[in-house]
């Protein structure tokens, strides 16, 4: 059986604005920003006060978020930390169905490699796969691995470690400065240092959190995309009349399904982030009130270094 | 388990079945991460 799959970590080059270069991803990202600000504006626009079905379907996604965002972080903070929230989830959400899209990964130019390793395409493209890929791994780029490669025009923003990471960046870092503009920076640091040797902890379970946020998005929508690649690959392989065809309906569904779970984690997990850090004395009360009780809470930031 | 717990749940309060249920797809999903962080070092190592 000869699967014809081709797995690439990094986002690939399409072209080059000055000294930045344009990656798919980053030209996915762009046109998925610009359908939510279309989307959202029109929604917006021309608003009234009995909905009609376009505007109250937006309303819905508002108002799902929203929900979750006053249940969890009140009424006061929530109203402050909704934009942010809201970004993420639609962001991620949108550009993590974006990969569900015909035509994502396989739609896409044939680039010649310049480099010393010309080995012909086609058939060498089908044996020793993995092999291949674990050879050519030694040199720097994963990408020479054949004569030609193909670069698809479109591919999933969240498949790219750089894209999650800015975004678990700009949450951690949203989660410092509410946390500082709640108790200001001597209370952050009061606020971490409860015990004074939880501090190290504290630390490191914050840089944990980027690692973490990051890692699951991007694992899981970079997964996905391999996962759907294989099944493709797989069904085509197969050469049963229609196997090809339903076979991966099946994965699809769960990319669906995966994709939502994903951004609602993300954006709960930011949010749950932001509540703790700017939780107010009562909070920090019942702190105290719980490992008085029970030591084997102390650590309480643990979970968050766990998953 | 946490499916367990999450049935255990909604048979003592039927109510609460919705926000039980998505919970428990949250805790599921993280409770994968784990297993998506060994794929992406994995990944990770094979190519790059």
């Amino acid at each position: 059986m000869d699967l014809d799959v081709h797995v690439e970590l990094a986002a690939e080059k399409l072209f080059s604005v000055g000294p930045i270069e344009v990656t798919n991803s980053m030209a996915t990202m762009w046109v998925i920003m610009a359908i939510i600000i279309l989307v959202f504006w029109l929604a917006a626009r021309k608003r009234q006060l009995v909905p009609g079905k376009f505007q109250s379907s937006v309303e819905m996604i508002v108002g799902f978020v929203a929900n979750l965002v006053y249940g969890t972080a009140g009424r006061k903070l929530g109203q402050k930390v909704l934009p942010l929230i809201l970004g993420l989830f639609v962001f991620i959400w949108i550009a993590n169905l974006s990969g569900l899209l015909p035509g994502v990964g396989s739609i896409g130019y044939y680039h010649e490699e310049s480099h010393a390793e010309e080995v012909v395409a086609g058939d060498a493209a089908d044996h020793d796969e993995e092999a291949d890929s674990a050879v050519v791994a030694t040199d720097d780029h994963a990408e020479e691995e054949h004569g030609k490669v193909l670069v698809p025009f479109i591919r999933p923003p969240n498949a790219d470690l750089n894209m999650t990471l800015a975004m678990a960046l700009i949450a951690v870092g949203a989660v410092q400065v509410f946390g500082i503009r709640a108790h200001g920076v001597g209370g952050r640091i009061k606020h971490m240092a409860d015990p004074p040797f939880i501090f190290p902890i504290e630390v490191i379970g914050e840089v944990s959190r980027v690692v973490s946020l990051s890692a699951r998005l991007f694992g899981n929508v970079f997964a996905g995309e391999v996962l759907l690649a294989v099944m493709f690959a797989l069904g085509a392989a197969l050469k049963i009349a229609l196997l090809p065809v339903v076979f991966p309906v099946i994965f699809l569904f769960l990319e669906l399904m995966f994709g939502t779970i994903q951004a609602l984690v993300f954006s709960l997990l930011t949010l749950i982030y932001l509540t703790l850090a700017s939780a107010h004395a009562h909070g920090s009360e019942h702190h105290d009130e719980a490992h008085e009780h029970d030591p084997a809470r102390q650590p309480a930031p643990a979970p968050a270094v766990g998953d | 388990m946490a499916v367990k717990g999450a049935m255990d749940a909604i048979g003592r309060n039927p109510e609460a079945a919705g926000e039980i249920r998505s919970t428990m797809i949250i805790g599921a999903a993280l409770a994968e991460a784990v297993a998506i962080y060994a794929f992406v070092i994995a990944i990770i190592i094979l190519f790059v």
